[in-house]
C-alpha cells in the first residue's frame, strides 16, 4: 500500500507490539520497586528499605507494617499508572477487548483491522495520533523516573567537598554517631559551613579502599588495624571508644550472677564468618 | 557494634580471661536478628551481646539483665576511632588537628548534655529515632574511659599493646606487629586540652 518499511514499523508493527510491551512493563515496574527496596537493604541510609531494616532490627513492628502498607500502595499505584498508560496509548485494544468479549475477535483480526484503518486514515490524523502517543509515553517515562528516584531516594550521597567524612555506622541506629556539636565546632573552626558534607556508610562494614573518597572516618580500631597490618597506608588518630562494647547479657531470672555461672549454659552468638559455627572461632 | 564478626572471634579471649574454656559453654550459632528474641523467649540462657545495641533492644522490651562487659572482665580492646589515610594526614595536618579537637569537644559536650546532643543530632539526621539515640548515648559513656584510659580520645600505649597481644592470640591481628604502627597521637590536642577521665 505504498508504505515504507519505516512507516510500517512506526504505524503498524510498533503499535501492534504495544500490548506485549506493556505487559512486560507491568511486570517489571513492580519488580523495579522491589529491587529498589532490596538495594536499600544493602547500602542505604535513607528510604523505605532502610526504614524497614531499621524497624526489623529494633523490633519496631508498627514501623515495619507502616512501611509495608506504604509499599503496597506504591505497588498498586505503579500498576495502575502502567495500566492507564496502556489504556491511553492503545485505544484499539479497548475495542479489541470488547470484540473479544463478544466472541468476535482474535489478535490477527485486530491487526487486520488496524491495518485497514491505517490505510484509510488521513495523514493529518496519523500525525495527531502519533503526537498524542508521544506525549503519553513521555509522561510515562517521567512518571517512572520520578517513582524510581523517589524509591531510591537516595542512597548515594555525593561528596565533592574539601573534606569527606565517613561514619561507619548508621547514626542514631547503633551509636549516636558524631554529635552535631562537633559539626558546629568544625564548621566554626574551619569556616566551611557551606562546604562541609558527609558521606555515610552502613554499619558493620568498616571500609577503606584507595578509591574511597573519605579522607577522615570513624570505624572500629581493630578493623582499621587489620587493614594497616595488611599494608593500608593509614593511621588511627584518636580513639573514642577505649574498649569494645561487647558483653555477655543474661536475663536476671536465669540466675547467672557471675561468668562462672555460664558453664554448661546455652549462649547465643553470631557466627564469626558465614557458615562457621561459633564454637570453631578460635 | 562496630565490628560484628570480630565480636564472636573475641569470645574465647573473654572466656579464657575468666578461666573458662570454650567447651565449658554451649555456644549456639544464630543470626543477629534472632539474638534478642531468643534470649527473651528463653531459647538461650545468655547472648554474646553489646552495650550499645543488643542491650538497648533488650531493655526496650522490658528485660531485666545481668551484663558482663568485656571491658570489665579482662578484654578491653581499642574500638571506635577516628582515622585517616597517610596522604591526607601529610597534606592536611592542620585540618586533621582541628577536626579531632572539634570532634572531642563534640563528644565532651554530648557526654555533659545528652538531651541537647540528641536534639542536635535530630537536626542532622531528621529520620533518627530520638528515644533510641538517647538510650544509645546513655549506654556508651563507660566506653570513653575504659581500658586504663587517662584522657577521652587518647588510647594509652599500654592499651594498644594489650589489644595487639589479645587479638593476635585469636588471629584477629597478625602476631609480631608493632602496635605503634597502627596509630599516632601526634594530631591530638595537647594533654592540657584533653578531657581527663575520672579515676
Amino acid at each position: 500500500m505504498g508504505a515504507t518499511s519505516g512507516q510500517t514499523f512506526r504505524f503498524l508493527r510498533f503499535p501492534a507490539a504495544l500490548p506485549v510491551i506493556f505487559s512486560g512493563i507491568k511486570t517489571s515496574a513492580t519488580i523495579a520497586a522491589t529491587a529498589a527496596i532490596v538495594a536499600e537493604f544493602v547500602g542505604a541510609n535513607q528510604g523505605l528499605g532502610y526504614v524497614l531494616l531499621r524497624g526489623t532490627s529494633t523490633m519496631d513492628i508498627e514501623l515495619v507494617f507502616a512501611v509495608l502498607v506504604v509499599l503496597t500502595i506504591i505497588g498498586i499505584a505503579i500498576n495502575y499508572l502502567v495500566e492507564f498508560s496502556e489504556w491511553a496509548m492503545t485505544p484499539w485494544q479497548r475495542s479489541k477487548t470488547i470484540s473479544e468479549a463478544t466472541g468476535q475477535g482474535s489478535s490477527a483480526a485486530a491487526i487486520e483491522k488496524i491495518h485497514v484503518r491505517w490505510a484509510t486514515i488521513r495523514p493529518a490524523q496519523i500525525l495527531r495520533r502519533r503526537s498524542n502517543a508521544y506525549v503519553n509515553s513521555k509522561m510515562l517515562i517521567a512518571g517512572a523516573l520520578a517513582v524510581g528516584l523517589g524509591l531510591a531516594a537516595s542512597t548515594v550521597a555525593t561528596a565533592q567537598t574539601p573534606i569527606t567524612f565517613q561514619l561507619n555506622w548508621v547514626a542514631g541506629e547503633r551509636t549516636p554517631g558524631l554529635p552535631p556539636p562537633s559539626w558546629k565546632a568544625i564548621t566554626r573552626l574551619l569556616d566551611w559551613t557551606s562546604r562541609l558534607s558527609r558521606a555515610t556508610a552502613p554499619a558493620t562494614r568498616p571500609s577503606w579502599s584507595p578509591a574511597a573518597r573519605s579522607q577522615l572516618a570513624y570505624a572500629d580500631a581493630v578493623a582499621i588495624s587489620q587493614l594497616i597490618a595488611k599494608g593500608a597506608p593509614m593511621k588511627v588518630l584518636s580513639t573514642v571508644y577505649q574498649s569494645n562494647p561487647n558483653e555477655v547479657s543474661a536475663l536476671k531470672k536465669t540466675g547467672i550472677k557471675s561468668i562462672k555461672d555460664l558453664v554448661g549454659k546455652k549462649v547465643g552468638c553470631r557466627p564469626a564468618h558465614r557458615r562457621q559455627r561459633c564454637s570453631r572461632c578460635s | 557494634m562496630p565490628s560484628g564478626s570480630s565480636q564472636t572471634t573475641m569470645l574465647p579471649l573473654f572466656l579464657k580471661a575468666n578461666n573458662l574454656k570454650e567447651s565449658d559453654v554451649n555456644l549456639i550459632n544464630m543470626p543477629a536478628t534472632s539474638m534478642v528474641p531468643a534470649l527473651l523467649q528463653g531459647q538461650v540462657d545468655a547472648i554474646l551481646g553489646s552495650i550499645d545495641a543488643y542491650q538497648i533492644q533488650l531493655e526496650a522490651q522490658g528485660a531485666q539483665l545481668d551484663n558482663f562487659k568485656f571491658a570489665d572482665y579482662g578484654v578491653p580492646t581499642v574500638s571506635t576511632s577516628i582515622f585517616a589515610n597517610d596522604t591526607y594526614i601529610k597534606e592536611n595536618p592542620e585540618v586533621i588537628k582541628k577536626f579531632i579537637a572539634a570532634s572531642l569537644k563534640g563528644w565532651s559536650f554530648a557526654l555533659d548534655n545528652p538531651e541537647k546532643a540528641v536534639k542536635d543530632l535530630k537536626v542532622v539526621f531528621p529520620e533518627m529515632n530520638e528515644k533510641l539515640a538517647a538510650s544509645e548515648l546513655a549506654a556508651i559513656p563507660s566506653l570513653f574511659c575504659s581500658g586504663g584510659a587517662k584522657y577521652i580520645g587518647k588510647a594509652e600505649d599500654a592499651l594498644w599493646v594489650k589489644t595487639q597481644e589479645l587479638l593476635s592470640e585469636v588471629k584477629l591481628l597478625p602476631a609480631g606487629q608493632d602496635p605503634k604502627s597502627y596509630y599516632t597521637n601526634a594530631y591530638l590536642p595537647p594533654v592540657s586540652e584533653l578531657r581527663a577521665c575520672k579515676s
